[in-house]
């Protein structure tokens, strides 16, 4: 069968099962008694061979099939779930994630013989089974003394004695189950006597493809041979009559011929594509609501049509009403389908605290809560990183060693703490652990020695310190082994939030805890921008970064070294004009000027506009490529009057 | 007519790759089930004329839905599905009152072929 289609289901479904062989893992590295985690995986293992092994993908089958047998034999409690078969079976995990991606991405699938080996090791390690070499029997029916003394009374109460041979497809998989359908179905209406190879040999598959039985039936040859051809992977059947004097019938001479004839089928090759993750889930309900929503779109555009036309009975605000109830709900269904829950990104750090927490030598509880949270899944591609680097500062430098730990009278086992919730129409992640803190000292000491403060500096703020840490210049990758506070490339970690129009904040109790905030919008697609006027134009400018909105007289300008400036409650901050940033006509400074104050980079800066014209929630739409990346500019919306505003780019608008 | 199928797998990779084989031979796929539980239910349902059901599955199990089925519908056709290895099981299944088995990776012939002598 042509499976190609189904590449892209079986690969988002792989996907999944792969997740869980790594959380059930964890959680059973947890709890080793934890028998519904083992049957968890043992399942998702079991589940992905047989999937791989449909869509002919051998060497996924083959490992899979080889991590199921380890598995197995930990649900038996044949293995010892020691640390070392933990640590082979999340490198099988590993092992698989990367044979299913190139297997999927038809690359050429690089050398997985170690890990198989050592799940291979671990199959055979507990019982050296030897193989038995039994010398494969002889056909034959003969009946024994006992048996024909059996069929002699049968015969005489009436029923008929039957030799029933039968040979098995080529092929067939689970003989010895395909002979227990032959004996169940026969044993409905006859007695089974003997049968050749023995009842045992059979059952442990210790026969070719052929075999044979010796019955007591009251039923006719012609509906023995009905019963057992009505099965399943029978390619012949012979039923003859047991006289006592002969033996029973050896089986059809021409069984090797019909196998010879038979055609062996080659399965072609699926053709194959290569995408990338190009399935989106839904979950029904909500395609249900958008569909019908449009629906009831559908009624609304044919009663705004009336209206139009003018007849008489058009119930022009009720029609209008209707238009704007239904569109706010389609933009509401629609976004939705972008929302995924934040679990996609969460799922991944068990796992990497495990690793990381081990091969620092550190106990560390990770405990991740509101991983439903959904938020639009663009934001989610990208917050995973930040997070990963949040999360590795604090298995690196927050949580201190067990032993140190101790000393302090803290509990041994460190925690780490991962969450998400909405607040209003944001999201909010928070990452804290109870490790040691910041060390606001050494940050000072640091950001002397790195420039950003003056030699001498005493005392520092825990706020100043925070801002510290995000500052541009306050690490660099070859100080992270020797600084053990906060900092590695925090900068970067600030710049994606902000990027995604979030907020990041640090708070930190030293010697106790650390907390690390992010806000971000729950969509990219809507935001709210206070709307301005330059030069005519109207430009929009997302809250997010605006600080706040003052008025001030041309006087208050100051110029600094030819820059302009203004005082803000004694701090001074550069002024520019949004109208000159972005190439427009300066703003006429004969009047009170409006200043909208934005955060640049981490830096107040005021921008003069033209004039003020309020808040609104606008659709982020980006330029074209033949526009290409603007400098100053994130984008445009349209507004209701059917203009075009250009939305800003706070982060990049003064260089 | 067309003989009704309910096809029970956990995966729906699977559950695809058998409707396909399915439907193109004839038979009409009445439902899906991911489960045993669902599977009961379903069959209660729908009363398909064949039933494939996967073992290892969620919640409730393939042997256990079986025994269930065959308690409503002592007539119940049922075609158990199982991966190599699980051949205990599989003997229980088919204890259970299953009438024919299919091990995965299913072969599309296989399949037809159990589906044409356990439907007639």
């Amino acid at each position: 069968m042509d499976l190609s289609s189904f590449r892209e289901v079986f690969a988002a479904e792989a996907r999944d099962y792969l997740q869980s062989l790594n959380e059930e893992l964890l959680s059973f590295e947890r709890n080793p008694e934890d028998e519904s985690a083992i049957d968890n995986m043992f399942r998702a293992a079991h589940s992905l061979k047989g999937m791989a092994g449909t869509m002919g993908f051998s060497e996924l089958a083959e490992f899979t099939h080889e991590m199921e047998s380890v598995l197995d034999l930990l649900r038996t409690g044949e293995l010892e779930p020691t640390t070392d078969v933990i640590n082979v079976l999340f490198r099988a995990v590993d092992t698989l994630e990367l044979l299913l991606d190139q297997t999927i991405n038809d690359e050429m699938i690089s050398p997985y013989g170690e890990q198989m080996a050592a799940l291979k090791a671990l199959v055979d390690s507990p019982r050296s089974v030897v193989t038995q070499t039994k010398d494969e029997r002889m056909f034959s029916a003969e009946l024994n003394e006992f048996n024909r003394e059996t069929i002699k009374q049968g015969i005489a109460q009436g029923y008929y004695a039957f030799a029933v041979s039968v040979v098995l497809k080529p092929n067939t998989i689970l003989k010895s189950v395909r002979v227990f359908t032959v004996f169940q179905a026969l044993e409905e209406v006859a007695t089974i006597v003997q049968s050749n190879p023995s009842a045992e040999d059979l059952d442990d598959e210790k026969f070719d493809r052929q075999f044979a039985l010796v019955v007591l039936t009251k039923e006719s040859e012609q509906n023995i041979r009905q019963i057992v051809e009505g099965i399943s992977e029978i390619e012949s059947v012979l039923v003859e009559e047991v006289s006592l004097d002969d033996r029973p019938e050896a089986g059809p001479q021409n069984a090797s011929e019909i196998a010879a004839a038979m055609d062996v089928s080659v399965s072609a090759t699926p053709v194959r594509t290569s995408r990338h993750d190009p399935l989106v889930r839904v979950e029904t309900e909500r395609l249900d609501k958008l569909i019908n929503l449009v629906g009831e779109l559908v009624i609304s555009r044919t009663q705004v049509i009336e209206m139009v036309k003018g007849g008489e009975s058009a119930d022009r605000t009720g029609a209008l009403d209707q238009l704007d109830r239904i569109t706010t709900e389609l933009q509401y269904a629609a976004m939705s389908l972008r929302m995924v829950p934040i679990k996609q990104v969460f799922d991944r750090f068990p796992r990497m605290v495990r690793d990381l927490a081990q091969a620092r030598g550190k106990d560390i509880n990770l405990k991740i809560s509101g991983e439903t949270t959904e938020l639009d899944r663009s934001i989610v591609n990208q917050i995973g990183d930040p997070l990963v680097h949040l999360i590795r500062n604090s298995i690196d430098h927050g949580i201190e060693s067990r032993d140190e730990r101790i000393a302090n009278g803290k509990p041994e086992v460190g925690t780490i703490r991962l969450s998400a919730r909405h607040e209003g129409s944001h999201i909010l992640i928070e990452i804290s652990d109870d490790g040691r803190g910041l060390d606001v000292d050494r940050i000072r000491d640091k950001a002397i020695e790195r420039g950003l403060l003056p030699g001498g500096t005493k005392e520092i703020s825990m706020t100043e310190a925070v801002n510290l840490l995000f500052h541009p210049g306050f690490s660099t990758a070859e100080t992270v082994t020797d600084l053990s506070g906060r900092g590695v490339g925090l900068d970067a970690v600030k710049a994606t939030v902000e990027s995604l129009s979030g907020t990041i904040d640090v708070e930190s109790e030293p010697g106790e805890w650390t907390r690390t905030t992010i806000k971000l919008p729950l969509t990219l697609a809507i935001i709210k921008a206070l709307l301005v006027e330059v030069d005519g134009e109207t430009v929009a400018i997302p809250i997010q970064a605006v600080r706040e909105n003052i008025q001030i007289e041309p006087g208050q300008v100051k110029s600094i070294q030819q820059n302009d400036v203004i005082m803000l409650r004694n701090e001074v901050l550069p002024l520019y004009d949004l109208g000159e940033c972005l190439g427009f006509e300066p703003v006429d400074r004969s009047g009170p000027l409006p200043v909208i104050i934005v955060e640049v980079r981490g830096e107040k800066v005021g921008f003069i506009v033209e004039d003020l014209i309020g808040q609104q929630e606008i659709v982020i739409k980006s330029l074209s490529s033949i526009v290409g990346d603007v400098k100053g500019v994130a984008g445009a919306t349209v507004l209701g009057n059917g203009r075009i505003a250009l939305i800003i780019d706070n982060s990049t608008l003064i260089g | 007519m067309a003989k009704t199928v309910l096809i029970t797998d956990d995966t729906a990779f699977m559950r695809m790759t058998l409707r396909n084989v399915i439907e193109k031979n004839g038979y009409e796929v009445v439902g899906e089930a991911a489960n045993g539980e669902e599977a009961i239910t379903l069959y209660q349902e729908l009363k398909p004329d064949l039933v494939t059901m996967d073992i290892t599955m969620p919640k409730v199990d393939g042997i256990t839905a079986i025994k269930e089925i065959m308690k409503i519908d002592p007539q119940a056709k049922i075609i158990v599905c199982s991966a190599m290895g699980q051949k205990p099981m599989v003997i229980e299944a088919l204890s259970a009152g299953a009438k024919d088995f299919l091990v995965k990776p299913f072969d599309a012939e296989r399949v037809v072929e159990s589906l044409r002598k356990i439907g007639s």
